[in-house]
């Protein structure tokens, strides 16, 4: 059985269309099989929240009169890229303020979001074309000529669970880790989880359109460490941060770690084919991940254990005999929102669907720094 | 956001639950060893006061500073 994407628009503008929630989905497949699921869902819907550092917005604030080439921009405290044109910067969530751990890029585009206005600090270089050498102002979100969420890196394919077996707690980008094993904590939703649903990356990739923080959003391709031979895909998105919404973009301030931000993602994935129809209707049962220890100092952190999803939702799971609570790192409640979401979204005729215009590699090489690189080649 | 609570346990140490800072993440679940941080059946987080020790281990476990 293959449909194409004709077909499946077709039928959404008939209103005749057949779209799930991956858990609905799960669910349908369970009782009626993959080849039934296959011929009748035409759509399955996504969704994932949590917190993605690789996160930010590109901001382009209006030119004052003389106009400003900028050499430093502080906005709210929180430091800002600017090596682009004059008036352009990059605000990235985990880059945390000097004054407060708890406060970052993430509160930052929150605020924004809130409608409240943020402080811009701005030194110019006084050049000939741009004279001003400096810009102090308030500014809310709808004053920026563009905000546009750029994000190197989110919604993991999966995401590992950690754990801690020394003696003292650790405080990591996972969060909390109680010592000797006592408690854990994991990434990803499982059956939910955007790209696990099409793990081949058959209609994912450059083109794609996504929610993004409660926006229509894109995906531009590949996300930075993009490794799906190691199940560790990722992808690079973009949408209008003026059509976002604070419930779907949180600044984020995790205790030991700095700041991030927890990012709304999901992915609607039209049933082409059979093979969707069976990865879509996964059960966490068969989606696994890895527990690793967070103790060690070193990059390879020792594997404990493989374990399903399931038995992560089940919130304990067995470890060298002890029983050890677990929880996600990622909103189960806000993720299941968003698939609802995009499934109202694709009823409503939103989302065009369409094959990537380039699809997301599946032989990417990753890499860690070597030996041989320290030693530096000629 | 289904509870809230903003009350002193037993040992009159006080936590304070901010909903509107809440996510729903679940960060915290795991560190409480009094089951008075528990998700319900629908993922959705609420505090338990009455099981609160107040060891105050969850709080800065919040991404979100929603304990206090």
């Amino acid at each position: 059985m293959t449909k194409t994407y004709e077909e499946i628009n077709k039928k959404i503008k008939d209103g005749v269309a057949v779209i799930l929630t991956a858990e609905e989905m799960v669910e349908l497949v369970e009782n009626e099989g993959v080849e039934y699921a296959a011929e009748e869902v035409d759509v399955v819907t996504t969704g994932t929240f949590g917190c993605m550092c690789s996160s930010g917005v590109f901001f382009n604030i209006p030119q004052p009169d003389p106009p400003i080439k900028m050499e430093t921009v502080v906005i709210d405290g929180i430091n800002a890229y600017h090596g682009n044109a004059a008036a352009d910067f990059y605000l990235g969530v985990t880059q945390t303020s000097s004054e407060n751990e708890n406060f970052g890029g993430g509160h930052v585009l929150e605020s924004l979001l809130r409608r409240k206005s943020v402080q811009i600090e701005v030194t110019g270089a006084g050049t000939d074309c741009y004279p001003r050498k400096s810009l102090n102002v308030r500014l809310k979100l709808k004053n920026f000529n563009q905000a546009i969420m750029i994000n190197p890196r989110n919604a993991y394919q999966r995401y590992v669970c950690a754990v801690n077996n020394s003696g003292e707690i650790l405080y990591t980008y996972m969060g909390k880790l109680l010592p000797n094993l006592q408690n854990g904590a994991y990434g990803g939703v499982g059956t939910m989880s955007p790209l696990n649903n099409d793990p081949t990356y058959q209609t994912i990739g450059l083109g794609t359109s996504i929610f993004l923080g409660g926006a229509l959003g894109t995906i531009i391709g590949p996300g930075t460490q993009h490794n799906p031979r190691s199940q560790m895909g990722n992808i690079m998105v973009t949408g209008n941060l003026k059509e976002m919404s604070p419930e779907f973009i949180a600044g984020a301030a995790i205790s030991g770690y700095g700041s991030s931000c927890f990012i709304g993602l999901g992915i609607p994935i039209p049933i082409i084919n059979e093979g969707l129809a069976r990865t879509c209707g996964t059960p966490d049962s068969e989606i696994f991940t890895s527990v690793l220890d967070y103790s060690t100092r070193e990059r390879e952190r020792p594997l404990l254990r493989e374990v399903s999803y399931e038995e992560l939702k089940s919130r304990v799971i067995e470890i060298e005999g002890k029983q050890i609570p677990v929880s996600s790192t990622s909103s189960y409640a806000k993720s299941r929102q968003i698939t609802k979401i995009l499934k109202k979204w694709s009823k409503q005729g939103v989302i065009s669907f369409r094959p990537p215009v380039l699809p997301l590699p599946r032989e990417t090489e990753f890499k860690n720094l070597s030996q041989e690189d320290y030693e530096g080649n000629e | 956001m289904k509870e809230m609570s903003s009350k002193t346990d037993k040992f009159h140490r006080t936590i304070e639950y901010f909903p509107e800072k809440c996510v729903q993440c679940g960060w915290c679940i795991s560190i409480c060893k009094f089951s008075a941080l528990q998700m319900d059946e629908h993922d959705y987080f609420h505090f338990h006061v009455e099981n609160c020790n107040g060891c105050k281990l969850c709080l800065d476990a919040c991404p979100r500073q929603a304990l206090n």
